[in-house]
């Protein structure tokens, strides 16, 4: 019972309390540039937590034989190593999807979700709870990727997942697939997220 | 001394390790990206020249150049790549054209990087179909309102670098390989 | 030759600020801009680091990835010659000059996983820069980061004394000031155009 409360606050973490776009603001060049469309937000989300879970295994099953003054440039290569790996499953299975997000999957090694979470957690936890950790992280990393996204492509292009959503005399908003708009938007749903999280808090105390 | 004899070891031991599994899975995926790569050519090629069902390569200076033949075995086009800059970055059309270089059997945007929403729909149909059977006797133009001629191409609103780059890209291509038999 | 060099820098430094244009180098963008003093630092520590990664990143491509036909070490390599780079610099400059490294120090660490530097050394192989076009290319990148951050910084010093909405306080707002800045650096788009 206890192992199985803790295995669930490792992993629920990642979704609201400490979500790494909208709470621990990392990870965020991936997320203000494959999020013009929910289906390049869902794949960069999918390949980032793919590499996360994958390094995060083989990191905390060998943290005890990596030396700690080079643990750094171990854990770096490792997930160069992934991230390589999932660039060519993409080439090779999804070319589509490889050349919308371009240069951006290179990128994930230095995400600093990743890197990050290697440092903090499954260098110093066992394999079963480093597993909760990645696919919360991993999770929660997706589904934000998803909601800029949606708010980007609805307004931006009128569709959602490539299906027209809104009908009718509407314009799209041209500029919330451009650079300006993709700061904006997180900027304001930074904004929301934390009168959400603000009313939440009130509510806990009032209880 | 042992210490860093230990540092040096396990980074060398990861170092060797990723490097294996990455030739392996290199070498297993190889195949799949280099047909996709050939499928993607392919389908443009077959694209910009609807009538062909056969291509074979051949070269112009640096540039690859795809004969077409069609089901009877006749020559019946030529496809080429053509780049250069756009507004943002490189694009890239696949070009066919008529076996004289008199017109332009139909055009394919491969590759661009063209703000969303305004220069990318150089990508649509609407845009692309305006080069079919455009004539080749003079060089094509931009225009701002509804062409009139028949080497004439209506601006994307909105997007007139774009619509511009992609014309030049391919006025240049051609000039380029004019003489080519 | 020289004009070409200029255009490249040019290009990089305004037409694709890497920050604003490509999203890259958003975390220190955010975390380090509420002081203009270390925000220049950064940018200083960072257009160093490009600068000199940028022909040993080419080096290494060209003569051992190309010539030994090992695409696939790509990523791990570059981002291996990167965090060495840093850790040389860093031992340098602690070493020869204490008093830039009071200054610097505590961002060189960081540089490893500002991924301007990762995409800038992926992107001088995909556009096949020569070793001299390379370094500019390496060192405008430098520079457009050292500016956007700068902008940053400075515009977020005097945010200081205005009244911004109780939730949009820290990275909200500066978020969406770096929206009204990268709206500024789309009208620069198209201003020249280069391979």
């Amino acid at each position: 019972m206890q192992r199985t409360n803790i295995l669930f606050s490792d992993f629920i973490k990642g979704l609201w309390q400490q979500n790494p776009t909208f709470r621990l603001l990392i990870g965020m060049c991936p997320t203000l540039a494959v999020t013009s469309q929910v289906q390049n937000g869902l794949a960069m989300g999918l390949a980032t937590a793919f590499t996360l879970l994958a390094s995060s295994i083989i990191i905390s099953i060998f943290r005890n034989f990596i030396p700690r003054e080079v643990r750094i440039p171990s854990y770096i290569v490792i997930i160069a190593t992934f991230v390589t790996i999932v660039s060519l499953f993409l080439k090779a299975n999804f070319p589509e999807v490889s050349k919308d997000l371009g240069p951006y999957v290179p990128l994930i090694i230095v995400n600093c979700l990743i890197l990050g979470r290697q440092e903090a957690f499954a260098s110093k936890n066992p394999v079963y709870r480093a597993i909760a950790d990645a696919l919360g992280m991993g999770i929660g990393f997706t589904l934000s990727l998803m909601v800029l996204a949606s708010v980007r492509e609805v307004l931006g292009m009128g569709t959602l997942l490539g299906h027209q959503v809104i009908f009718g005399n509407f314009r799209p908003w041209v500029i919330m697939l451009t650079p300006p708009g993709a700061f904006l938007t997180l900027g304001l749903l930074l904004g929301l997220v934390n009168i959400i999280d603000k009313a939440v808090k009130a509510r806990k105390e009032k209880k | 001394m042992k210490q860093s004899f230990k540092m040096i070891f396990s980074l060398c031991l990861i170092a060797l390790i990723s490097a294996v599994i990455l030739a392996k899975v290199y070498m297993i995926t190889q195949p799949a990206i280099i047909a996709n790569e050939k499928k993607a050519t392919e389908n443009a090629i077959y694209k910009v020249v609807n009538t062909a069902t056969s291509y074979k390569e051949s070269k112009s200076g640096q540039t690859d150049i795809f004969k077409c033949y069609d089901e009877n075995n006749k020559f019946c086009g030529l496809a080429f790549v053509a780049e250069g800059v756009g507004y943002q970055d490189l694009i890239k059309v696949m070009v066919g054209v008529s076996t004289d270089f008199n017109k332009i059997l139909a055009i394919e945007v491969i590759e661009n990087s063209e703000t969303p929403g305004l220069g990318n729909k150089i990508v649509t149909p609407w845009f692309e179909n305006q080069f079919q059977n455009l004539s080749l006797q003079n060089k094509i133009t931009v225009v701002k309102v509804a062409p009139s001629k028949d080497s004439e191409i209506q601006a994307i609103t909105g997007a007139t670098i774009s619509s511009q780059a992609v014309v030049d890209i391919i006025n240049n291509k051609i000039e380029e390989l004019k003489g080519y038999k | 030759m020289v004009k070409e060099l200029i255009l490249v820098f040019i290009a990089t430094v305004l037409v694709n600020n890497f920050v604003l244009k490509y999203f890259l180098g958003i975390c220190p963008f955010l975390g380090v801009s509420d002081k203009l003093s270390s925000a220049i630092s950064m940018g200083f520590a960072t257009t160093f680091v490009m600068t000199i990664t940028a022909p040993v990143a080419w080096l290494i491509n060209n003569y051992i990835l190309v010539k030994f036909n090992l695409p696939f070490l790509q990523y791990v390599c570059f981002i291996i010659v990167i965090a060495s780079l840093v850790q040389f610099v860093e031992m340098v400059i602690k070493k020869f000059f204490p008093l830039l490294h009071q200054s610097m120090g505590i961002y060189l660490p960081l540089i490893t996983t500002n991924c301007a530097i990762l995409f800038m050394t992926l992107q001088l192989v995909l556009k096949d820069y020569s070793l001299i076009k390379s370094m500019v290319f390496g060192f405008g990148a430098g520079v457009g980061f050292t500016l956007a951050i700068t902008i940053m910084a400075s515009i977020r010093e005097e945010l200081k004394f205005q009244d911004v909405p109780e939730s949009l306080k820290g990275p909200g707002i500066t978020l969406i000031i770096a929206g009204i800045l990268a709206l500024i650096f789309v009208g620069l788009g198209g201003l020249i155009q280069v391979k």
